[in-house]
C-alpha cells in the first residue's frame, strides 16, 4: 500500500522537523520486542517511508541499538524519531507515526513479538500478528534481548 | 518508610538505571498529543512510590510545559518519566520494568484521543478529554 500524500510532523518541542515527499505506507506497525518496550516506554510504532522521501531539518541524536540499526531521537526533549537499518545506505526510514498529525486515523498494519507484549498492553483488533517466533522464523533480528 | 516491592528497571542502552518501591505496580495510559508526540504511541507508566525513587545515568530532563517535565535517556533516547513539577513526582515508563512489573492496566487519559487504528483491550476506566482536564482539575493535580 502506498500513500503519495505530503506529510508534515514534528518532535514535541519542535526542534526537529521531518517531512515526507512521496510514497509511504500508511500503517503503524506495532512491535512488542524488549528492546522496542525499554525505548518507547511501552508500545513502540513505526510506519515505513523510503529514505529518498524523507527530509529531516534539526539537530538528531542517533543511538545504534544493534549492528543491525539505528534509534534517532530529538536531543532537546528526546522524542523518539525513527528506527533504520544500517547495513544499507538506502534503508527505508520506520518514522514514530505520534509525530504526525495525519497518522491519526491510520489502520494498523500489524503487530509482532505479541507473546512478549506487556500484561497492560494487549492491543484490540483483526490487523496481522506475530509470535516472537513466527517472526524471528522469516527476519534479521537481534539475538539476546528480544524477549 | 520503605514499603511494597522493590522494582529495578533500565533504558534500552543500559546507561539510566531506576529504582522503587512499589505496593501496587497499576498501569496507565495517556493519548494526549504530548505524550503521543514524545513516545510514537502512548505514554505508559507504572504506579511507584515516588519518595524511594533513585534514578542513576545520564538522564535528560525536557520542561514540556508549565506544569510538567519528561525524563529521557541521554545516550539511547529512551523515555524514563512524566514528571509534575509542583511536588516533583515522576511516572516512571513501563518499559523500564520488564512485563511492566506485572501490573494490570487501570486507567487511560484523553481515551478520544486514543488514533483510531488501534485501542488497548480490557475493562479498565477510560477517561475521555473532558473526565481528564476535569479530574485535574477537581484534585489540583494530585492525580488521584
Ligand atoms: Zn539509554
Amino acid at each position: 500500500m502506498n500513500d503519495v500524500t505530503h506529510l508534515t510532523g514534528h518532535c514535541l518541542c519542535g526542534a526537529v522537523e521531518i517531512t515526507v515527499s512521496g510514497g509511504h505506507d500508511p500503517r503503524p506497525g506495532i512491535c512488542h520486542c524488549r528492546m522496542c518496550q525499554r525505548w518507547s516506554g511501552g508500545v513502540f510504532m513505526c510506519f515505513e517511508a523510503p529514505a529518498d522521501a524523507v527530509s529531516v531539518n534539526g539537530d538528531v541524536t542517533r543511538y545504534a541499538s544493534s549492528d543491525l540499526a539505528e534509534r534517532a531521537f530529538c536531543p532537546v526533549c528526546g522524542s523518539n524519531l525513527w528506527m533504520r537499518n544500517t547495513d544499507d545506505a538506502d534503508a527505508s526510514f520506520e518514522l514514530m507515526p505520534g509525530l504526525f498529525d495525519a497518522a491519526l486515523d491510520w489502520p494498523l498494519r500489524s503487530e509482532i513479538y505479541t507473546d512478549n507484549a506487556m500484561a497492560a498492553a494487549q492491543i484490540g483488533g483483526s490487523h496481522p500478528k506475530a509470535t516472537r517466533a513466527e517472526y524471528e522464523a522469516k527476519n534479521n533480528y537481534v539475538k539476546g534481548d528480544a524477549g | 518508610m520503605t514499603e511494597g516491592r522493590l522494582l529495578q528497571g533500565r533504558c534500552l542502552c543500559g546507561a539510566v538505571t531506576v529504582s522503587v518501591r512499589s505496593e501496587d505496580p497499576r498501569l496507565r495510559a495517556c493519548h494526549c498529543d504530548m505524550c503521543r508526540r514524545h513516545t510514537s504511541s502512548m505514554f505508559m507508566s507504572v504506579d511507584t512510590d515516588a519518595s524511594t525513587l533513585t534514578v542513576e545515568g545520564p538522564a535528560q530532563s525536557y520542561v514540556s510545559s508549565e506544569w510538567a517535565e519528561r525524563g529521557f535517556c541521554g545516550t539511547c533516547g529512551s523515555t524514563l518519566w512524566y514528571g509534575t513539577k509542583h511536588d516533583g513526582t515522576r511516572h516512571l515508563a513501563a518499559g523500564l520494568f520488564d512485563n511492566a512489573a506485572g501490573g494490570p492496566l487501570t486507567l487511560e487519559f484523553f481515551s478520544d484521543r486514543c488514533p483510531s487504528g488501534y485501542e488497548l483491550a480490557g475493562d479498565h476506566r477510560r477517561l475521555s478529554t473532558k473526565e481528564t482536564i476535569e479530574m485535574f482539575t477537581d484534585a489540583d493535580a494530585t492525580d488521584e
